[in-house]
């Protein structure tokens, strides 16, 4: 408690009503001095702090000791959720070039952003030989183009055609031979589709039940 | 998943179909290239009902796709010299078999038997050509010439 009394009264002395009305002023016009630096632990009794600023935690050089409880350790924030103590993540979000560029250690991934990491499919479908589609990511349409070949139109374009790594199979078979999925170069690999031809061991163009198609890269 | 259908014909004639994944059509048309012709958006059911055929599909104009019978009998032809190629290859070797063994009656009749092979597809021509629906020719089944050996 930082609040010092205005008057050190003793035995005999005459209380005025200007002594008394300072020692009244000297607390209300001093409040905050009235409690702090506390002298001991404050209880919210259970009721919430609200419309604090910013709250300065002191490096305690330990981390949190119970259940509940936060504490700065040097420069990690502790939190204590029963079954250990565990440094909070903090720190900016990857912007799409560092995810694209998977070189950053100290930035963290939101779930919109990760479709931008390099590991990560940019577009996968499974569809049927007309064309009808199962489950998708980032496909507009299908376009059947005959026996044994479909063109997959992204919805959000790859960076460049050259950027782009695609792989085809079909899944079940149609035919008397199991057909073989790939690339169709001639057909065109854009930025914004991809054509595939599916053949029989003959190489003739053949249909297949089920064809997924999948597609990595750099993305716009 | 949509039931809509957008059809076009590709400059080398064959016809195509997008299969949007969602009812966005402005989507949808991003998928139809600058050379497309007779641009059609129709629904699933206006389709040939089974893609046999396939490659048959043409337009008429702006409209859904038909099979086309000419083409479809072609096809079919097709697929009739693919089933011969294994009953020659047989009747080749059988022939040289019979014509080793020295059995000149059997040998003759397998020579008719051969012929009749590579005459085939001329015969089953002009019964293609009766055949009237897609259908029809699917469910056409050849007179394959009775094996002697």
């Amino acid at each position: 408690v930082a609040l010092s009394r205005v008057t050190t009264w003793a035995a005999n002395d005459v209380l005025t009503a200007a002594a008394l009305n300072a020692e009244f002023d000297n607390i209300l016009n001093n409040a905050a001095s009235f409690f702090s630096p506390l002298t001991g632990s404050l209880s919210f009794g259970g009721f919430d702090a609200t419309s604090v600023d910013e709250i300065h935690l002191s490096d305690a050089s330990a981390s949190a000791s119970a259940i509940g409880r936060l504490r700065r350790n040097a420069t990690n924030l502790t939190w204590h959720d029963g079954t250990g103590v565990y440094n909070l993540v903090y720190g900016d979000t990857a912007s799409t070039t560092q995810m694209a560029a998977d070189a950053s250690a100290t930035v963290y991934v939101t779930a919109s952003r990760t479709r931008y990491y390099p590991g990560v499919a940019k577009v996968w479908v499974r569809f049927a030989s007309d064309g009808t589609v199962g489950s998708h990511y980032n496909v507009t349409s299908i376009t059947d183009s005959g026996v044994g070949s479909w063109t997959v139109t992204v919805a959000t374009d790859f960076s460049a055609a050259v950027d782009t790594a695609y792989f085809v199979s079909a899944r079940g078979n149609s035919g008397p031979v199991a057909p073989h999925g790939f690339v169709d170069n001639a057909g065109g690999i854009a930025a914004g589709n991809g054509t595939f031809l599916m053949v029989n061991a003959q190489g003739v163009l053949q249909d297949a039940d089920t064809i997924q198609v999948l597609g990595f890269g750099a993305s716009t | 998943m949509s039931t809509v259908r957008i059809v076009y014909t590709r400059p080398d004639g064959h016809g195509s179909v997008i299969c949007p994944v969602i009812d966005d059509m402005d989507r949808a048309r991003q998928a139809i290239p600058p050379d497309a012709t007779n641009v059609h958006v129709c629904t699933v059911t206006d389709l040939p009902p089974t893609r046999r055929f396939r490659n048959a599909w043409r337009q008429a104009g702006a409209a859904p796709p038909h099979v086309d019978l000419p083409l479809a009998r072609q096809r079919r032809l097709e697929e009739i010299r693919e089933e011969r190629a294994p009953r020659l290859l047989k009747a080749d070797n059988d022939l040289k078999i019979t014509e080793d063994r020295g059995d000149a009656a059997l040998a003759a009749r397998l020579r008719a038997h051969r012929q009749r092979l590579r005459d085939l597809p001329q015969t089953e021509q002009a019964r293609l050509e009766a055949l009237a629906t897609p259908e029809d020719l699917d469910r056409y089944i050849p007179a394959w010439p009775e094996d002697p050996a």
